[in-house]
């Protein structure tokens, strides 16, 4: 599966204090002959890859505000040009939900979405439209937004991102959570900061490890009630389980499998490379996506494998589901990819210091041959 | 969607004007009792149960034979002599009546545990003064985790019965008060979601043939959700750990006497204890002819 992080639109109705999309850019949105052509090399790739499928995740900024007809033109794009293909096109959307009605509901299901993810901030004043960031008009539009996806049996989850401000009190915050979506349904992320912290709302590993360490016990003696929470669950079913469900950064897989395209079509390797300009595979007006999906930068990524297994990370128990972590990260702390990111402390310190002494699971997962890319020979057959 | 179950006072116009209805009936006099049983039948109407809040105290009730077979909800202010409701006990087993006591007197705890170690099935009333959560906590778990055989105290049984951590359990509905299941409805046929409500003229619609109307009516999917409100609130009950079967019913008093935290984090953990014990006493079915 080919996951194209799709960010037609940076414009945002809010100005939520981790996000650099906000902060960053100004905001440019995608032209309709843009996305046309965008449809156009979605079915070149997938006619090129006949074993593939393309998950299209609608990102932003705030991608309603692209208004209904956006979403009607992209429907249209698709039956038009990818008339043998469309059943290998799943969409996927990411939005603040303060925007959401009917009319795009109806779109969406045509596209075959019939879940959104989003993200909350129960702390005043950290998500929210304006310079003091409101989050009270926010949170009520969001509240509505939930209850007209329910509604319309629309599924949801959402991210949390655990900056400084959530350190008082996290056990309060999993309960507001967890009342809101009963389930669970969530992830607790840590916020991440590239350059300067102008906020002071970054993290330290450490910090993260203890915020996630003073909600597990809880969460493990009632892991029934609330089942859909992560990391906790992913934990769980890497460890356990041994399945591998953790997000890109720890499958150690996302080399060929990822690719961001900003609105004005630039290409990299997802949607923070993007946004931090990091990596660059070009633009879609000038390469093919069946091109940039096999830039050879990517080949690194496969590599880094090969080189933190028999190097940094060689006999760490924590491999199969950590493979070194997000090279994005790696880049941030070296300048290059080939190294372990600073999560790795983070994840050893949850994992030691709580984790394993109140599960009393061990790591006992052997380390697999390393990954090859899925333009090689034997892993196309 | 299920119909409503509609709530009203007693009037003998008004119930004549329902056809195939569930019905809540309030009554103010216990002479009321066999002739609104009557009614509703003949009008073809079913009988939910019928509601009499009573001033006085159980032993001053004057139970009839002819009641079996009839549901009823009695709010009575305390037991009261107890050599009275002895006398009458064996006809009490008999009825299908739950005793409601309620909080404000402190005796009544001792009074529901009494009564449904008598086999009379009972529940609590919450009422205006401070409750005594641990008292109300010993109640709950005589009720849940009671090994000796015992009548149900309301509403931790209804707590432990419909518990399920996936949805909000509104133990309103024990007082006939939630508007997923219950509206209420006065002489004049206008419809309240919430006996308060109905009290204060918070109408949402008018007219019997109206009352289906209500799933599409704005008003009634915001009631709905209503306790959403709490989500908005930098503090209270959206940080509670036992939010889910309380949805902030108590918000008022919670600052002063915050001890219904314990006491429905606690019922919380009964009601996973029923769910498991339930689980584990299920008995192989066996196909049937
Ligand atoms: S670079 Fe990091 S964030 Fe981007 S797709 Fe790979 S693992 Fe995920
Ligand atoms: S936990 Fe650290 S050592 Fe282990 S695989 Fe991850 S980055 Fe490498
Ligand atoms: S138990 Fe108390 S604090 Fe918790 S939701 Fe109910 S009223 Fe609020």
């Amino acid at each position: 599966m080919a996951t194209i992080i799709f960010k037609p639109t940076e414009k945002c109705n809010s100005n939520c204090i981790y996000c650099d999309v906000v902060t960053r850019k100004k905001p440019k949105t995608m032209s309709l002959d843009l996305l046309e052509h965008i449809f156009k090399n979605i079915d070149g790739y997938l006619k090129a890859m006949p074993q593939e499928h393309v998950q299209l995740i609608w990102h932003g900024g705030e991608p309603l505000l692209l208004g209904e007809d956006y979403f009607i033109k992209a429907l249209e794009f698709q039956e038009k040009h990818c008339k043998e293909t469309k059943h290998r096109v799943n969409h996927a959307i990411q939005s603040n939900l303060t925007l959401i009605n009917e009319n795009f509901l109806n779109i969406f299901r045509k596209l075959g979405i019939n879940q959104v993810g989003t993200s909350f901030e129960p702390i005043p004043n950290l998500r929210g439209p304006g310079a003091k960031r409101d989050s009270a008009t926010y949170n009520r539009q969001f509240l509505k937004g939930i209850n007209m996806l329910e509604k319309n049996n629309f599924g949801w989850g959402f991210i949390y991102v655990v900056t400084k401000r959530s350190l008082k009190r996290p056990l309060d915050i999993f309960f507001f959570l967890s009342n809101l979506k009963l389930t669970g349904g969530f992830m607790l992320n840590p916020v991440l900061v590239y350059g300067e912290d102008k906020e002071n709302i970054g993290l330290t590993q450490e910090e993260y490890a203890d915020f996630l360490g003073a909600i597990f016990p809880y969460w493990w003696k009632h892991r029934d009630r609330y089942p859909q929470v992560n990391p906790f669950k992913m934990f769980v079913e890497n460890i356990v389980e041994k399945k591998i469900t953790t997000g890109c950064e720890d499958t150690g897989k996302c080399a060929y499998g990822h690719v961001y395209i900003g609105p004005s079509g630039e290409a990299s390797q997802c949607g923070r490379a993007g946004d931090w300009e990091i990596i660059s595979y070009g633009n879609i007006n000038e390469r093919s996506l069946l091109e940039i999906m096999q830039d050879e930068q990517r080949e690194q990524f496969l590599k880094r494998n090969d080189i933190l297994l028999n190097g940094e990370c060689k006999g760490c128990p924590y491999w199969e589901f950590c493979h070194g972590g997000c090279p994005l990260d790696s880049f941030i702390k070296h300048k290059n990819f080939m190294h372990q990111t600073n999560r790795c402390e983070g994840k050893k310190l949850f994992l030691e210091k709580y984790f394993i002494p109140i599960t009393g699971i061990n790591s006992n997962r052997c380390v697999e041959k390393p990954l090859m890319s899925p333009f090689d020979e034997h892993c196309r057959a | 969607m299920r119909d409503h179950i509609l709530v009203c006072q007693f009037d003998e116009d008004l119930v004549r004007k329902f056809h195939n209805q569930r019905l809540v009936i309030i009554l103010s006099d216990f002479n009321q009792v066999q002739q609104a049983h009557k009614l509703v039948n003949d009008c073809q109407n079913n009988l939910h149960c019928l509601v009499i809040d009573h001033a006085g105290s159980l032993a001053s009730v004057p139970f009839h034979e002819k009641w079996r077979g009839i549901p009823l909800a009695l709010f009575v202010s305390e037991i009261g002599a107890f050599k009275e409701v002895m006398g009458k006990l064996p006809l009490l087993r008999d009825l299908n009546i739950r005793i409601f006591l309620s909080t404000d007197n402190k005796e009544n705890c001792t009074g529901l545990h009494i009564l449904a170690s008598l086999g009379i099935d009972c529940g609590v009333s919450f009422g205006e003064k401070e409750i005594d959560w641990e008292a109300m906590n010993d109640l709950m778990t005589y009720s849940i985790y009671g090994k000796v055989n015992h009548a149900s105290i309301e509403p931790f049984q209804f707590i432990a019965r419909n518990y399920n951590p996936a949805r909000l359990t509104d133990l309103s509905s024990v007082y006939f008060d939630n508007p997923y299941t219950y509206i209420h409805i006065d002489k004049n046929e206008n419809i309240a979601l919430t006996a308060n409500d109905l009290k204060e003229g918070k109408f949402i619609l008018k007219g019997i043939e109206n009352v289906h109307k209500i799933f599409e009516d704005e008003k009634y999917q915001e009631a709905l959700n209503a306790w959403q409100k709490f989500l908005l609130k930098e503090n209270g009950c959206a940080y509670c750990q036992a939010w889910r079967i309380c949805i902030g019913k108590f918000s008022e008093s919670a600052d002063k006497n915050p001890g219904c935290r314990q006491f429905f984090t606690d019922l919380m953990e009964a009601a996973d204890h029923f769910i498991s014990v339930q689980q584990k006493n299920k008995r192989k079915e066996v196909w049937q002819p």
